[in-house]
């Protein structure tokens, strides 16, 4: 949901903005949507890489998205997101990433053990219950489901944001955007790059390598920044 | 209809998202509401507290926030855990039906007992947060300066289920990068904002409050 929010400020292309970076790019061209839609097999043209998130996709948009279609939907029958803690932390918790659902590195974190092999990097139990804790004791559930509900957005079809982008593509995501759809869906493409660790909260897992992806992906854009103030 | 205001706060916080040339947040206008500053009685339920809170007239002046969660609302929480009402473990013995049984049960006991909310708020209060109102709705955020001069200006948005707890290890090598193996011409100032009916703020009670601000163009 972040990163449609990048997306729309992008769309926008304010004077102010330089560029965005996303760990969540949305590159589904228009043709690969409508198979995907209609739950074709993967057309025969595409790419090693392309068939592979096409695949990824698929099980996606069939099993992993049941809670955003509630929220779109239905978010203040949520009810019990507000009443019970641990409805809360469940609902929260379900919330897939390319190892799996609940996403494994958040599982890992939780149980304070590796589960099937994925890491939970710098991940503790604490934070994932700082997070969970914040939207209880705030009463935010229904509110943040609600955004979805109005926004409606698409976070998975081609972004077409034409002003400079970086992409970083972590291993974990719920699918790895290929380079060809994602230089096609940012059009001023500064950066793409696929790195070896990380989920869905890449951030939060890998907050170093992170780090050093929102560094390279900015990188050639201070110059420019330099230039315009002078 | 917009007020001209209105229009430039919004572009003001849009400027922020971005790497820019755009200062995020000018310090004198911090330094006003400070001097300003009133008790709040509208804040949301009790669970956060304004620590120099103006009147409403001045809602959209931007206001240093703390969070301070009364221990009640802790103990609440834990009596909540305690007493959850249990369903049958599911009948597969994977994920296929959703959250296992006896992973939320295993971390429900540690969350009603060792759990400590208050170490994170800690964290959070040794950062400069602030909240202000923009196009009617309150907006949280932590604003965070680089020391070095030419650092870029560069929003981190999170999405669901994250909160801005998500992006508090990276503020650190963002914004001092000489300690973490970057250079100083690699620093950004940050600004973290939550979005909109997340976090410490009140949610949009119209739909408007969110769709308007975030409609795409054309």
């Amino acid at each position: 949901m972040g990163a449609g929010v990048c997306t729309v400020m992008a769309k926008h292309t304010p004077p102010e903005l330089l560029g965005i970076h996303t760990n969540f790019p949305g590159t589904i061209p228009s043709d690969i949507a409508k198979s995907l839609q209609a739950g074709d097999p993967p057309p025969s043209r595409l790419s090693a890489d392309e068939s592979r998130a096409y695949q990824q996709l698929t099980v996606l948009f069939a099993k992993k998205r049941a809670y955003a279609q509630m929220m779109a939907t239905r978010p203040q029958t949520l009810y019990g997101l507000a009443d019970s803690p641990v409805c809360l932390a469940a609902w929260l918790f379900d919330h897939g990433d390319g190892y799996g659902q609940p996403a494994a590195p958040i599982t890992s974190a939780l149980l304070g053990r590796t589960i099937n092999g994925y890491s939970a990097g710098d991940l503790t139990r604490d934070d994932v219950l700082d997070d969970f804790t914040l939207y209880w004791l705030t009463n935010t559930a229904i509110s943040a489901a609600r955004f979805y509900w109005e926004l409606h957005l698409n976070l998975y079809n081609a972004a077409n944001v034409s002003i400079p982008a970086a992409v970083s593509v972590f291993p974990g995501e719920n699918y790895q955007a290929p380079r060809s759809w994602t230089e096609r869906a940012y059009r001023k493409l500064i950066y793409y790059n696929q790195v070896d660790k990380g989920g869905h909260y890449a951030a939060w897992e890998q907050p170093q390598l992170f780090s050093e992806e929102l560094r390279a992906g900015f990188r050639s854009l201070r110059s420019h920044a330099a230039n315009s103030a002078a | 209809m917009k007020e001209p205001d209105d229009r430039s706060r919004r572009c003001f916080i849009k400027a922020s998202s971005m790497l820019g040339l755009a200062v995020a947040f000018r310090p004198a206008k911090i330094a006003e509401a400070s001097a300003d500053s009133q008790p709040n009685t509208a804040q949301k339920e009790n669970a956060m507290t304004q620590t120099s809170a103006t009147q409403a007239a001045d809602k959209t002046t931007i206001r240093p926030f703390q969070v301070n969660v009364p221990e009640a609302e802790l103990t609440e929480l834990r009596r909540r855990i305690n007493s959850t009402r249990w369903p049958d473990r599911e009948t597969v013995s994977d994920e296929s039906q959703g959250v296992p049984l006896t992973t939320i049960q295993e971390l429900a006991p540690y969350w009603a007992t060792d759990y400590d909310w208050r170490k994170i708020e800690a964290k959070l209060n040794a950062l400069p947060q602030f909240i202000t109102e923009i196009d009617g709705l309150d907006i949280y955020f932590i604003h965070v300066r680089s020391k070095h001069e030419n650092a870029l200006p560069l929003i981190v948005t999170h999405g669901w289920p994250g909160s801005v707890i998500e992006q508090l290890k990276i503020i650190d090598p963002l914004t001092n990068p000489t300690a973490h193996g970057g250079s100083a011409s690699d620093a950004f100032h940050l600004v973290i904002p939550s979005l909109p009916g997340y976090g410490f703020q009140q949610g949009p009670p119209l739909p408007a409050g969110v769709s308007s601000a975030l409609q795409v163009p054309g």
